[in-house]
């Protein structure tokens, strides 16, 4: 019995060990060389849609966040009587004085309440004017030139005078996070809260929320 | 001859793949090779003292994009090229907050056959803390509070991942700063929330009050390190910065003395990190290694035990091929385990602090002479700065942000 597995044993080494031998080191080298890791090309600049989720995402607020929620905020706006049905147009300022981020998102604000309204002045055809009151200065050496008589005053206006706002933007963008260390898994809560405020009696005629929680787990060589 | 050549094979296969597995130490990772008159003209609108920074980000691509410009960011901010250290710090946050889900470089890194350095640099929580805390600091000093306090808050998640039994986070300089921040927006509620939170974890330090109008950041010592300890260097740990002798800071405003609060060691927030996830992956890659490792000395030893026995037995063809089959098997165990990379990533941000100190004034505009005084921890004076500081007139909601290292300083609102 011993002997028989000798022989099978001695057929083996004799027939497939210059085989075996071969496929390792063939195996050898082309695995166990030194491994350089190259960089990657990377890739040439291209449209996408803003609108769409991208590649690289995280928790924060991002460009189809903004599209989102300024889109309802606009529609919303629209369809509240006080703005869309108007005896005489409303003199509306929307802006990012009072519009307050408390959250732990880095934004820049301006990009939120610059879509808004460039959207409602399109949208309302003239239901609403609006007051651009970050122009402020630029307004106010006019009138200055105006009135000093160094230029005339133009064609619409008979006694030249900047507009003062009937309602004004408020809000607060605020966020909740959570986090697990042990799974590496969080979480961003974001509650952005839009408002329209009677500028002269300071009632809050219109409010709108947009809110949305974004979760995330990093790959576990990143925890 | 045939004999010969069957018995010489393996210990010659041997000696080919000790020789090819010989380089299998450390993985390499190929800089791009970026032409040289593209290189000048990238580099030609930088400053001088920040274009080997710069010439790193290119020439090492991703896998170190954040920590290249993390280290160029206080570089940047050191020589006072605000616009560049923005730039650079968001940079840095931009990939930090970028989930690194399904991403390929990291799926490598946890493989048996490259090194936890393959993945692309995100840095440990301490180091992404400081991240939001320069980032923080810079919002700060254009009077962006918000952002400021986006900055400081994100960061204090950031130190919630580094807390493997308390989902809270202990670090007391980025609670200072949102606290602070909310101070300047009016903010109170918030304010005294952030700063009841400081005071469970610096029960002595001195709220700053409502007017308070300077801040005055002191930066000491130098970085936490990495290193790779252990079997196969697979352990990752974490130590003090060398040669650190300054341990306080005292101030003398126009001869008015005043003690910085050492509100953060940076050192001890990289030392106390949890256990990392990965380490049990890089355990588990070292006890495969050293598996095979056995395997395959064991096999060798039969192999060459079998080569001896085969000239005093009837089989002795039949025994040297066993042998051979034996050694060749025990190689390629020998080989696989060699193949392994435990290695642990090492590469950490070389230009932090150690030590962060502060102090928070009311002070009327004017120009004054600040004299500061690094001490070491017996209060001997290492070293000291004499310089003039100019505070314009503000407006009761805004502060003026002076940050130091010894030898250097930026004020805002200059």
């Amino acid at each position: 019995m011993f002997s028989a597995n000798l022989n099978k044993i001695e057929y083996f080494s004799k027939v497939s060990l210059s085989k075996l031998g071969a496929a390792l080191f063939s195996l050898a080298i082309f695995s166990f060389g030194c491994a350089t890791v190259p960089e990657h090309s990377g890739t040439a600049a291209h449209y996408v849609d803003p609108g769409q989720q991208s590649e690289v995402s995280g928790v924060g607020l991002e460009s189809q966040d903004i599209i989102n929620m300024t889109d309802k905020m606009m529609h919303d706006i629209l369809a509240t009587p006080i703005f869309s049905k108007p005896k005489t147009p409303p003199k509306v300022i929307i802006d990012s004085e009072y519009f307050k981020n408390e959250s732990s998102t880095r934004i820049n604000k301006n990009m939120i309440t610059d879509r808004l309204r460039t959207g409602l002045n399109q949208a309302a055809r003239g239901k609403m004017i609006f007051v651009g009151r970050e122009y402020m200065n630029m307004v106010l050496k006019e009138l200055q030139l105006k009135q000093l008589g160094v230029i005339n005053e133009g064609e619409s206006a008979s006694e030249p005078k900047a507009y003062g706002g009937d309602f004004r933007l408020g809000g607060r963008i605020s966020t909740l996070d959570s986090v697990n260390p042990k799974t590496g898994s969080f979480a961003r809560y974001h509650q952005i809260l839009f408002e329209m405020i009677d500028l002269n009696t300071g009632e809050i005629v219109w409010s709108g929320s947009y809110n949305f929680k974004k979760v995330g787990q990093e790959d576990i060589i990143y925890r | 001859m045939q004999n010969f050549s069957r018995i010489k094979f393996p210990f010659i296969l041997t000696a080919v793949l000790l020789v090819v597995i010989g380089c299998a130490g450390r993985q390499k990772f190929k800089k791009i090779d970026v032409p040289e008159a593209a290189m000048r003209s990238y580099l030609a609108d930088k400053p001088v003292k920040l274009r080997p920074g710069f010439r790193a980000m290119l020439e090492e691509g991703k896998r170190n994009y954040v920590l290249n410009n993390m280290r160029v960011g206080i570089d940047a901010l050191q020589i006072g090229h605000l616009e560049i250290a923005k730039k650079c710090f968001d940079n840095a946050l931009n990939h930090i907050e970028a989930v690194f889900a399904d991403n390929e470089k990291a799926k490598k890194a946890r493989s048996l056959w490259y090194e936890e350095g393959m993945k692309d640099f995100k840095g440990e929580p301490y180091e992404r803390v400081m991240a939001y805390y320069y980032r923080g600091l810079l919002y700060l000093a254009d009077k962006d509070y918000e952002n400021a306090r986006a900055c400081f808050k994100a960061g204090i998640i950031q130190d919630a991942f580094a807390e493997e039994n308390q989902n809270r986070c202990d670090f007391a300089l980025l609670l200072f700063l949102e606290g602070y921040s909310s101070l300047k927006l009016g903010d109170h509620q918030l304010a005294t929330a952030a700063f009841n939170e400081l005071k469970k974890l610096r029960p002595d330090f001195t709220v700053p009050s409502r007017d308070s109008n300077l801040l005055i950041i002191i930066e000491t010592g130098t970085s936490p390190r990495k290193l790779a300890d252990g079997v196969g260097h697979g352990e990752l740990k974490f130590f003090r910065g060398r040669n650190i002798i300054e341990k306080r800071v005292t101030l003398y405003i126009d001869n008015k003395e005043f003690t910085a609060y050492p509100i953060e060691d940076v050192a001890w927030q990289a030392m106390t990190r949890g256990g990392r996830p990965v380490d049990k992956i890089i355990k588990g890659q070292v006890q495969f290694r050293k598996t095979h490792e056995k395997i395959g000395t064991t096999l060798t030893d039969i192999s060459s035990n079998l080569l001896l026995a085969s000239p005093v037995t009837s089989h002795s063809d039949t025994l040297s091929g066993v042998s051979a089959a034996l050694g060749i098997l025990g190689v390629a165990e020998m080989a696989l385990a060699a193949r392994t990379r435990t290695h642990a990533d090492t590469r950490y941000w070389d230009n932090l602090p150690d030590s962060v100190h502060l102090v928070c004034l009311k002070i009327a505009p004017g120009s004054y002479q600040l004299r500061t005084k690094y001490l070491n921890g017996s209060s001997v004076k290492i070293s000291e700065d004499i310089e003039t500081i100019k505070i314009p007139a503000l407006d009761a909601n805004s502060t003026i942000l002076l940050w130091k290292r010894p030898g250097i300083n930026y004020i805002s609102g200059d």
